[in-house]
């Protein structure tokens, strides 16, 4: 039968971490022997030691105690940081990036109890071209949660985009900055992996066969073919094509990359412009722009405003007034100290210990 | 030690991480009685099943706030979740705030070292005076007890027959 001494040993085996065992001991701060006689199922690992080997081996506690997937555990789709030196996806997250990630699933497992193992219904790009409706780009955040039913966090300290599965839910996670059209971008990236099915496949590795859909998934949302086709690329001015990235909501980098993966013909004062980066383009005076520098910082400031999802933030809050959940929580999201959260704490009622006392047979007060 | 057996020999239990927790902490110095706990509250109970182990899970995160280790509150959701699911209609004993706000909230029967100390002085095995010194040696006067803050609060809560009331 396959104990927790051999799961333990198949994650080291799997990792190939290449330290002996009395090195992983000393990293939970077991003895040796202490470690080994558990291992070898003399004796039991306490949960604090099991919690500690799940870390350190990237799996979770309750697979090591059970040898089954826990349904409640947080998915995350994919991680999809490319490192363009070593010319793969990187799979480990910073520590800043972790951290936030870890707060944000303890947010959703704290008041939404919702499995995480069910599969995914899928969807194509044009299906969910059409449930955010038009003009989405504008309001893209409250299209995605209010149409499509996935949750949208923008918070600082990650260090790229995520979609994360906690407490039932989808949760999109972007880094807070003031790049837009980075955020869009990300944004139906992550829908990508959402409706390609990622959360189905148990790895939460990137790999070129999950992230080469996903970008593509992500242009036909923000620039679908036939209006990247029904656009004159070859005799449009340059006011035409700076309208065009404010109305669809992308960088320069993203609209030059998706002329050419269509193989459009483009003028090279076309391609000369971007070149340039966004704020350059859409910052320079030019008769005939659409839009004002105005409406350009109103876009860049709600960019760059942390924000969590109003469902998850209403849901801690009735929590921590019944004191189902800890006020901690809810003043990380809002970005304030706890201290400042007025809440009355729920308290403990009565209990006649001269009753109890009677009953464990110690003599009462007469 | 010699209280706590006198009200949980033969009728009190523990878990089986709060056990081992209780055992690496009695090797720290001035802290060696511990090791006469397992004589009060005997084999551990260990977590049998893979819904005793989710739950302590979800406890855990329910007790759990931003930045704490995944180690962290371990040891109560793990009593927490044999309890409940073992209906063991048992009162739980802690001094963490956020289990006891999970006890209230879950009504789980509950008591804390304070209520202990009041029913040991109600039951004439202690003085007020002594129990109030266990309060200072235990820091009781710095939690958020209004009954704690002050000897002469004390010493009207022990004669009370209300509970603690805790401050915001």
């Amino acid at each position: 039968m396959e104990t927790v001494g051999t799961r333990i040993r198949q994650r080291i085996s799997e990792l190939q971490l290449g330290v002996p065992e009395k090195d992983i001991a000393a990293s939970i701060r077991m003895a040796p022997d202490v470690f080994s006689r558990s291992l070898n199922g003399k004796r039991s690992f306490t949960s604090i030691e099991l919690a500690q080997l799940a870390e350190r081996l990237s799996t979770s506690m309750y697979w090591l105690a059970t040898g089954e997937a826990d349904p409640f555990e947080a998915r995350i789709a994919a991680r999809h940081q490319y490192n363009f030196e070593a010319g793969s996806y990187v799979n480990e997250k910073d520590d800043d990036t972790k951290a936030v990630l870890e707060n944000l699933e303890l947010a959703y497992r704290q008041v939404f109890q919702g499995r995480n193992d069910e599969p995914t219904k899928t969807a194509t790009a044009e299906e969910v071209l059409e449930l955010l409706g038009e003009d989405f780009v504008w309001n893209f955040v409250s299209r995605i949660e209010e149409r499509l039913g996935i949750d949208v966090t923008r918070v600082e300290g990650i260090s790229s985009a995520y979609s994360v599965r906690a407490g039932g839910r989808y949760c999109i996670v972007i880094p807070r900055s003031s790049n837009w059209f980075h955020q869009n971008s990300s944004m139906a990236h992550e829908l990508g992996h959402i409706f390609l099915g990622h959360f189905n496949a148990r790895d939460e590795g990137a790999e070129e066969s999950k992230e080469i859909p996903a970008f593509d998934f992500a242009a036909q949302i923000l620039l679908p073919e036939k209006t990247m086709r029904t656009f004159d690329w070859w005799t449009t001015g340059q006011s035409n094509v700076i309208n065009f990235l404010w109305k669809h909501g992308v960088s320069t980098k993203y609209l030059s990359n998706r002329l050419r993966k269509l193989g459009l013909r483009v003028r090279k004062e076309v391609w000369d412009l971007l070149d340039l980066s966004t704020f350059d383009v859409l910052n320079r005076p030019l008769e005939g722009k659409t839009f004002t520098s105005i409406a350009v910082a109103v876009r860049t400031q709600r960019a760059a405003e942390r924000r969590f999802p109003d469902a998850l933030v209403a849901a801690h809050m009735d929590a921590v007034a019944v004191g189902k959940a800890p006020k901690e929580t809810l003043a990380w999201m809002l970005n304030v100290d706890p201290e400042t959260i007025e809440v009355h704490p729920p308290q403990t009622d009565a209990v006649d210990l001269d009753d109890l006392a009677a009953t464990l047979g110690l003599a009462a007060k007469a | 030690m010699d209280l706590l057996e006198l009200v949980a020999a033969g009728r009190a239990t523990w878990c089986y991480t709060v056990s081992q927790e209780c055992a690496k902490s009695s090797r720290v110095t001035g802290l060696e009685q511990l090791s006469l706990a397992p004589q009060i509250f005997g084999e551990p109970l260990m977590l049998e099943t893979n819904a005793e182990y989710r739950d302590t899970q979800t406890f855990r995160a329910q007790l759990s706030k931003p930045g704490d280790r995944s180690s962290a509150n371990l040891g109560e959701a793990e009593s927490l979740a044999i309890m409940t699911n073992r209906g063991l209609g048992a009162t739980f004993v802690t001094d963490d705030n956020g289990a006891l706000g999970f006890a209230i909230t879950h009504s789980i029967k509950h008591l804390t070292t304070w209520d202990l100390l009041k029913l040991l002085v109600r039951a004439d095995k202690l003085t007020r005076d002594e129990a109030w010194e266990y309060v200072v040696i235990l820091k009781g006067h710095h939690r958020r007890y209004m009954e704690l803050r002050a000897q002469t609060s004390f010493f009207a809560w022990l004669e009370s027959p209300l509970g603690l009331r805790f401050s915001p």
